[in-house]
């Protein structure tokens, strides 16, 4: 572990990589706090420059957006009544009140200290626990990648969404779009149509970006509004914050480990996370507390859940190439764009930028209280954006980011195709996170799983040789069986407590 | 639960996950089969992997359909906005969004023949206008500065090189130490 944090100061310590985490996490608190957008967005539309950057440099910035985005949604929530991320629909129940209440300082303040403490708290235990998850996973095969690989598949469609049948074969849908072009196996061109342009497969960026950044757009242009200016106070944030925050030490830690644990938990999301937190803070706290009329404890207890789930959620990602959220996937994607396999290798042979990552996490989350207290001005003015100017803006910087990574008009077709594939997808209830699980987990399963054929003497009887990998995908049956049951059955199987 | 009116459109994209499966069948059945890799062992077979996902699809539709027979049509997000209604006439807001996708399909055919800067300018500048951005001289100094914003970032500190087009136009940003 401190041999992997040494050697990764060595790539942290230079001023681009400083500068782009900084840059990352003030891009992070704005895509944040802007009602639609969100961190998964935010690293989509910079994950093309990331391309261009040496790997803990491009990942640093990434993870800093991650990190900057999922504390961002306080502000409008606090603010606005508005969560700018799902991540702060809890937040707004004490926030908000604290800011009717002429508290809006305190209660930003209070949010950006407990995501940092939050966030520092998930970075430990992601640099604790993520190289043993590593270190027992390298003694794993191509059954138990197979298993590891179809569990982080299934577990985002089951939790992700209201419907879990729809976002299985969403995930399905992304594995085919991973099958397009040349099979490294056989060699043997798939799903090409003789079209050169597809022989090296549909780019990752192209589909991502098509999916969630055009669709928004267009789901933006629906809402209306688009010439309306936020009537947003002024507000001024202190550092006097992290005091009161500190105030609530047992919250704080307590809510960190919940964010931490459901972050590592794939599918599990932050949204979860934070309600529980907040719930659990509840429970505990003493009636004069006041929770839901603007009580610090209930501000403290969501967002440093929501935020240590950033931690938690690299740790399957980065030890087992399991993404813990849809934007882990799209971190993970970028890892392989920089040329690196994430999972128990990544550790092996590229420990120097796991340690640089892992520091410029914890770097982030420095830069996430500092800026994030001192910027707050700019943040409140950034809400004050009109649609009508900020729809074309995130246009423009997708067909620009996807034209970036191949130079190709081609990624742009196809960006603008899944861009109505992710509209049509999104207005019948289909989720699209588990199409980017699919493609970034598609051609793991597939490689592992024809590995794992070609090692077995008898077929798929290699799955039930295999212990581990046989518990696994044992334990994937049941999940998958559970969901598929029909809600009647399930209430006869468990009684509900009213029952 | 009472039936959503778009029963139709739920249908319809059932109908093209099904037409997908189809596809990959189709696919495995002639060109796969032609390049004798739909068959054989695990190193040879490309088709197997794909063909298993194509039935789980198949499986997962028929749920999907047996869940929409019994009447439960989930509640999209075009439902949710139905009863969220936005001050805007809703046909204002969709002839506004039709002109947006326009325009981007205006600027994938532009970009190249006419170069980044010139498309870029011309075409945000005017999605600002139809998203009625007013007054004019404002959404087109944005669209010059996001233009020349663009540009900076990509050009002069990432190195992409952007469609020069038929002016062949590329910012100097050597003169600044680029």
């Amino acid at each position: 572990m401190f041999d992997l944090l040494i050697s990764g100061a060595g790539l942290i310590a230079s001023p681009l990589v400083i500068i782009l985490v900084a840059l990352g996490c003030t891009g992070g608190l704005l895509v944040g706090a802007l009602p639609g957008l969100g961190p998964l967005m935010g690293i989509i539309l910079l994950l093309p420059a990331a391309f261009y950057l040496p790997p803990v440099a491009g990942m640093g910035m990434l993870i800093a957006i991650y990190v900057g985005g999922s504390c961002g949604g306080a502000i409008s929530a606090i603010l606005l009544r508005i969560p700018g991320t799902p991540l702060a629909a809890a937040t707004l129940l004490d926030g908000y009140p604290m800011a009717k209440a002429g508290r809006a300082g305190d209660a930003i303040g209070v949010a950006i200290a407990a995501s940092a403490i939050g966030g520092m708290f998930g970075g430990i235990i992601l640099i604790l626990f993520a190289p043993m998850l590593a270190q027992i996973a390298v003694n794993f095969g191509p059954p138990e990648y197979f298993a590891l690989a179809v569990t982080g598949l299934m577990s985002i469609a089951v939790v992700s969404s209201e419907s879990t049948v729809k976002g299985l074969m969403t995930g399905c849908l992304g594995i085919l779009i991973a099958a397009v072009g040349t099979d490294t196996m056989s060699n043997a061109m798939r799903f090409t149509f003789d079209n050169h342009n597809l022989f090296g497969g549909i780019h990752i960026v192209a589909v991502v970006v098509g999916l969630f950044a055009l669709s928004e757009a267009a789901f933006q242009i629906e809402e209306g509004k688009l010439d309306a200016r936020p009537d947003v106070l002024n507000v001024k944030v202190s550092f006097r914050s992290l005091f009161l925050t500190l105030r609530h030490r047992w919250n704080l830690l307590r809510s960190s480990t919940i964010g931490t644990f459901f972050g590592a938990l794939p599918g599990a999301s932050g949204i979860i996370a934070s309600f529980t937190a907040y719930a659990i803070a509840k429970a505990q706290a003493r009636p004069e507390e006041n929770y839901g009329k603007g009580a610090v404890g209930g501000v403290v207890a969501t967002e440093s859940a929501n935020n240590a789930c950033c931690g938690g959620a690299l740790i399957p990602t980065l030890a087992l190439a399991i993404p813990g959220d849809a934007a882990c996937a799209v971190l993970m994607g970028a890892l392989l764009l920089l040329g690196l396999q994430p999972g128990p290798q990544l550790f092996t042979f590229s420990g120097d930028i796991v340690g640089g990552v892992f520091l410029a996490y914890l770097l982030a989350n420095v830069f996430l209280f500092v800026l994030g207290i001192l910027l707050t001005p700019v943040f409140v003015s950034v809400l004050k954006l009109r649609k009508q100017y900020l729809v074309p803006s995130v246009l423009l910087l997708s067909m620009i980011g996807v034209y970036a990574i191949q130079s190709s008009v081609y990624d742009l077709w196809f960006a603008f195709i899944f861009g109505i594939v992710g509209y049509v997808l999104r207005k019948f209830d289909y989720p699209l996170s588990p199409i980017v699980i699919g493609i970034i987990l598609g051609p793991i399963a597939e490689g592992n799983l024809r590995r794992s054929l070609l090692l077995s003497q008898d077929g798929l009887s290699i799955f039930a040789e295999r212990p581990i990998a046989l518990t696994i995908l044992a334990i994937d049956l049941l999940v998958i069986l559970w969901v598929l049951l029909p809600r009647r059955v399930k209430g006869r199987l468990v009684p509900s407590r009213a029952g | 639960m009472d039936r959503k009116p778009n029963a139709l459109g739920h249908w319809l994209v059932l109908g093209a996950m099904f037409g997908i499966v189809a596809l990959v069948f189709q696919q495995i059945a002639t060109s796969l089969t032609d390049q004798r890799a739909a068959s054989g062992d695990a190193l040879s077979n490309a088709a197997l992997f794909p063909r298993w996902v194509a039935i789980t699809i198949a499986g997962l539709g028929l749920i999907v359909a047996g869940q929409m027979l019994m009447g439960r049509y989930p509640k999209g997000e075009s439902a949710a906005e139905a009863e969220d209604c936005p001050p805007e006439p809703r046909s204002r807001l969709r002839l506004q969004e039709i002109a947006i996708a326009g325009l981007t399909l205006i600027y994938l055919l532009m970009l190249e023949p006419v170069g980044f800067h010139l498309t870029t300018f011309l075409v945000i500048g005017a999605m600002f206008l139809v998203l009625d951005a007013r007054p004019v001289w404002r959404a087109v100094a944005a669209s010059a500065a996001l233009t020349l914003a663009a540009s900076f970032v990509f050009e002069g500190l990432l190195k992409v090189i952007l469609p020069v087009g038929f002016l062949g136009f590329t910012p100097p940003y050597h003169l600044l130490g680029l």
